[in-house]
């Protein structure tokens, strides 16, 4: 009993320095002030570029554009350049925007889609956690999908301006191509025009 | 007889210990009998077959979850919690999430589903115009967020063909009243949310029924819904949990009210120690006849074990007729006790044989409750006769009780009084209303009724407007071909046949592909190619639509049945469950080699009503038959036999008249009462009779003991009254009023009619 005791004893106290050597290298956030930290956003406005390497096209397509997110659940991601489309989830129901015109759209798939990239622009650990494994680095995260799908991994960098908000997010797919969002002048907490979500 | 006797008189202690010892052996048997509550039971065959195949079909197990709130987005965002944590639980069992295989598939399924009316719609895919508006949104949609999730679905079908498959899916979407959003049903106003599930429990199972109960209100109270909303469920998880919660409740105050009324009869009637015995009865005789109908069914449900009390009450006659017999008398117990039998046997075999009746009706319940009473009345006879007499030795005369004499009615005044009391019971029973709502055989709580009026209100066209029309084959594929041949006869196709084609349609179906690309499929392939060069994608990207479209085509793998699973087993064969408006026509629909059912709330509730009628006829026919026969047999009298019945015609009679006058609506468990109220009657004629006959011996049949017999036979009956469960309700209610015309008539209208000899 005592030795059980004992090795009870020894692993909940040896088991935390070694965490914290192997820790000590690079410096890695800590998982529970980043989840602190975002938690704290209500709103984000930042303009956003966006890759796609693809192997069916010829060369690489850069577009453009703006997002808004307000918590718990509205956001618009809308394309400026060279479409002008996108999407906004408001009030629980998603629209596909298409230059000044809003469709609401029915199917579960599109509001899942949506769904999916507001966890990872608003950074939501405890959704992300369900679908992928969270792995912490230096200057983000790399999260592994959890059921097998196109999407290999994706890489999520935190803003060295703004610790609230992300640069960039590269969704790495298993055939090769990839698509990679470089987010610039992110603005938290602060009020957004009236206009974001309608 | 008088070894037994003799026996029981000498090892008093021993037999009353062997009693005790017997009923608490009864008593722990019941307690691990697991009761059930089936409508089915309860339900005639002629509905029988509606009602169990829509038991069988895949709606049976859903379980409607419904989150309302003034805000549409709360509403939203409750469901889905509610969705995941009732998941997480594993107390529902969700459909796979549409992403984009859903898509993919969707494409894949169409040749094997391609219709003469799919190939004139798809030639409007094709023209050169729509391919180059179709490419220029392909290409926005690869280049937004989402592209990297469309972008397979976009190279198998670059047109949009899946749209095709899309419309045939719809079609099983009868919710055009409605939204339908993420999964959810959507109220017009936005405010009410209904997730429809799979139950992943059996939610015919008392205790899982109430373990998701537990869970749900977990639910409620841990914050997973927004604060501001409400959150219910429906379905046959809800009704089991409300009818065994009311069932449970009922037999608690059944069995206490009946204790305090039988009570209060002792202290009136006879207030000695050794009548005590009268009253232990029912502790000896309910659970042993428990215990022998279920061996006999191997179930019994909670209404046979309600129908107890009433058991009660027409069991302890015997042995009050033989304890006032006793009272008094000069004679040996043994020479009492012998001289009352053929009296007690009589009344003993004519109710048996109105009991047996209800073996002759086709609901399981009833025949549930025939063995039930019958074993019961048989024991507490056997104790009546055999038992209790060796404890009443010199019993001291009964205690008087100063009934309010009645001045004894004329012959003429009598035959008037009965002739009214026809006419008018006559009149009720040809205008009683019956109820043909399944509903009425459930019984649920004030929160049930207010979630159920709140689910109607959002949702009522949906509910009131559907029906389920069942097709039957002996294989999965001959189901489909016949419900193939049902929509040809129908001029339009069922949405089941849209999506589930036979082995024979799919091969016509791809037949037609097969043809339409080759019709057309170079210059579209080509017209492609060229859209696509001109958005910057490689000629090559689009291989996967041109494997589609060409004459080589994957197996057909395309599977639906986690959202909409259309076949149901039955014995010898399948059936394809088909929802349909609720058209009387599918009621008459006639095609040739093939059978067909359509199941809804009207076309049960006319069964209903039918079958109930039927039944009745049947059940009073058969236990008039027995029951007079067996009358004729001990009397050989047409005369006697016939004032035996006079109770029996006053009970009806004036049961049917209050229910015409109150306008009070039955359900079918009327027809439980119509043996058991011809039992009583022809019990209380048979003793007035027995007495008339008896002349010098008449000391044996007081009066006290018909009206106490009455009494604890109403007050056994009347605490059903009381109770909230439906059937158990009609059956208290009807059994007091007809109990009052039973023992009014045998005490005030068959007295002058014998003395009329």
């Amino acid at each position: 009993m005592k030795f059980a005791l004992g090795l009870f004893l020894f692993c909940f106290t040896v088991t935390p320095v070694f965490a914290q050597q192997k820790a000590a290298g690079p410096s890695v956030p800590d998982k529970e002030a980043v989840t602190a930290r975002f938690a704290t956003v209500n709103t984000i406005e930042s303009r956003f570029t966006q890759q796609k390497f693809m192997a069916l096209l010829e060369e690489p397509v850069t577009s453009e554009g703006v997002f808004y997110f307000e918590k718990p659940s509205r956001i618009r991601w809308q394309y400026t350049k060279p479409f002008q489309n996108g999407f906004l989830i408001a009030d629980g129901v998603t629209y596909r925007l298409e230059k000044d015109k809003k469709e609401e759209q029915k199917n579960p798939l599109a509001h899942n889609i949506a769904a999916q990239l507001l966890a990872w622009l608003t950074f939501d650990l405890e959704a992300l956690s369900k679908q992928y494994a969270v792995e912490f680095t230096a200057d983000g995260v790399v999260l592994t999908p959890l059921k097998k799908g196109f999407i290999n991994r994706i890489k999520v960098t935190f803003s060295a301006q703004n610790p609230q908000a992300l640069s960039k997010v590269e969704i790495l797919e298993n055939g090769g191509d990839k698509t990679v969002l470089r987010f610039t002048h992110p603005k938290t907490n602060h009020k957004l025009p009236a206009e974001a979500f309608q | 007889m008088s070894k037994w006797f003799h026996w029981i008189k000498t090892y008093r202690t021993a037999a009353m210990a062997g009693l005790a010892v017997f009923s608490l052996l009864c008593l722990w048997g019941l307690f691990h009998i697991k009761f059930t509550e089936s409508v089915s039971v309860m339900i005639p065959s002629s509905v029988q077959e509606r009602v169990g195949l829509f038991q069988a079909s895949p709606f049976n197990s859903k379980t409607f979850v419904a989150v309302t709130d003034k805000d549409p987005a709360l509403a939203l965002e409750g469901a889905r919690r509610l969705r995941e944590y009732l998941a997480q639980e594993k107390f529902i069992s969700l459909p796979p999430i549409q992403g984009a295989q859903f898509g993919l598939s969707l494409a894949k399924a169409l040749p094997y589903r391609f219709t003469e009316k799919d190939a004139q719609e798809a030639l409007k895919f094709i023209t050169p115009q729509v391919i180059s508006s179709q490419m220029r949104d392909n290409f926005q949609n690869l280049m937004s967020f989402q592209g990297s999730f469309l972008k397979e679905m976009i190279l198998l079908d670059p047109l949009g063909l899946s749209k095709l498959m899309g419309d045939k899916l719809k079609a099983f979407d009868v919710t055009s009243s409605m939204e339908y959003a993420d999964g959810f049903l959507i109220s017009k106003d936005q405010t009410a949310v209904i997730g429809v599930y799979e139950a992943a429990f059996n939610p015919a199972d008392i205790s899982a029924s109430s373990r998701f109960k537990k869970a749900f209100q977990v639910a409620k109270r841990n914050g997973v819904l927004p604060s501001s909303s409400h959150a219910f469920y429906l379905g046959a998880a809800r009704y089991t949990d409300e009818n065994s919660s009311i069932i449970r409740g009922d037999l608690k105050l059944i069995t206490v009210l009946a204790l305090l009324g039988l009570g209060a009869l002792f202290m009136v009637f006879f207030r000695r120690k050794r009548a005590l015995w009268i009253f232990a009865l029912p502790l000896f005789v309910l659970a042993p006849s428990a215990l022998v109908t279920y061996l006999v069914f191997g179930e019994i449900s909670g209404i046979t074990l309600g129908f107890g009390s009433v058991v009660a009450g027409l069991a302890v006659d015997y042995s009050i007729y033989m304890y006032c017999a006793l009272c008094g008398s000069s004679k040996a117990v043994l020479k009492t006790a012998r001289k009352l039998l053929p009296h007690l046997l009589y009344s003993y075999a004519t109710s048996v044989a109105c009991f047996a009746a209800l073996l002759f009706s086709s609901i399981e319940l009833f025949k549930q409750i025939a063995v039930f009473s019958i074993a019961g009345l048989t024991f507490a006879l056997l104790l009546a006769v055999f038992v209790f007499p060796a404890f009443w030795k010199k019993l001291p005369p009964a205690p008087v009780v100063a009934l309010k004499t009645v001045p004894p009615l004329s012959r003429t005044s009598a035959a008037i009084i009965l002739c009214v009391l026809l006419w008018g019971g006559m009149a009720g029973a040809l205008r009683l209303q019956i109820s043909g709502n399944l509903d009425a055989l459930n019984s649920v709580s004030d929160a049930f009724t207010q979630d159920k009026a709140l689910f109607d209100k959002a949702f009522s066209q949906q509910t009131a407007a559907s029906g389920l029309l069942f097709v039957f084959g002996e294989d999965q594929d001959l189901a489909l071909k016949n419900n193939e041949k049902v929509s040809r006869h129908l001029g339009e196709e069922l949405a089941v046949s849209l999506v589930y084609p036979s082995e024979y349609a799919k091969d016509e179906n791809l037949a037609r592909w097969r043809k339409f690309w080759a019709q057309n499929g170079e210059k579209t392939r080509e017209l492609v190619r060229q859209n696509a060069l001109h958005w910057g994608l490689k000629p090559g990207a689009f291989k996967p639509f041109e494997y589609l479209t060409s004459l080589v085509q994957d197996p057909d793998s395309f599977d639906f049945s986690a959202f909409y699973n259309p076949f149901t087993q039955i014995a010898g064969g399948y059936a394809v469950v088909n929802m349909v408006p609720d058209n009387p026509a599918f009621n008459q629909l006639n095609v040739p080699g093939v059978k067909t059912v359509f199941v809804s709330a009207e076309a049960i509730r006319q069964d209903l009503i039918a079958g109930v009628r039927t039944e009745a006829v049947k059940i009073l026919l058969v236990t008039l038959l027995l029951a007079g026969g067996l009358i004729f047999y001990f009397f050989k009298n047409l005369r006697d036999t016939l004032l035996t019945f006079i109770p029996v015609a006053g009970a009806f009679s004036f049961t049917f008249l209050v229910f015409w006058a109150a306008g009070i609506q039955v359900n079918l468990f009327i027809l439980a009462f119509l043996p058991l109220l011809t039992g009583l009657g022809v019990d209380y004629g048979l003793f007035q009779v027995i007495k008339h006959r008896a002349g010098q011996n008449s000391a044996l049949y007081p009066q006290n003991a018909l009206v106490a017999a009455s009494l604890s036979t109403f007050i056994g009956f009347g605490v059903l009254a009381l109770a909230q469960h439906n059937v158990l309700f009609i059956i208290g209610l009807s059994a007091c009023l007809g109990i009052a015309g039973a023992a009014l008539s045998a005490l005030f209208l068959l007295p002058p009619l014998l003395e009329a000899e």
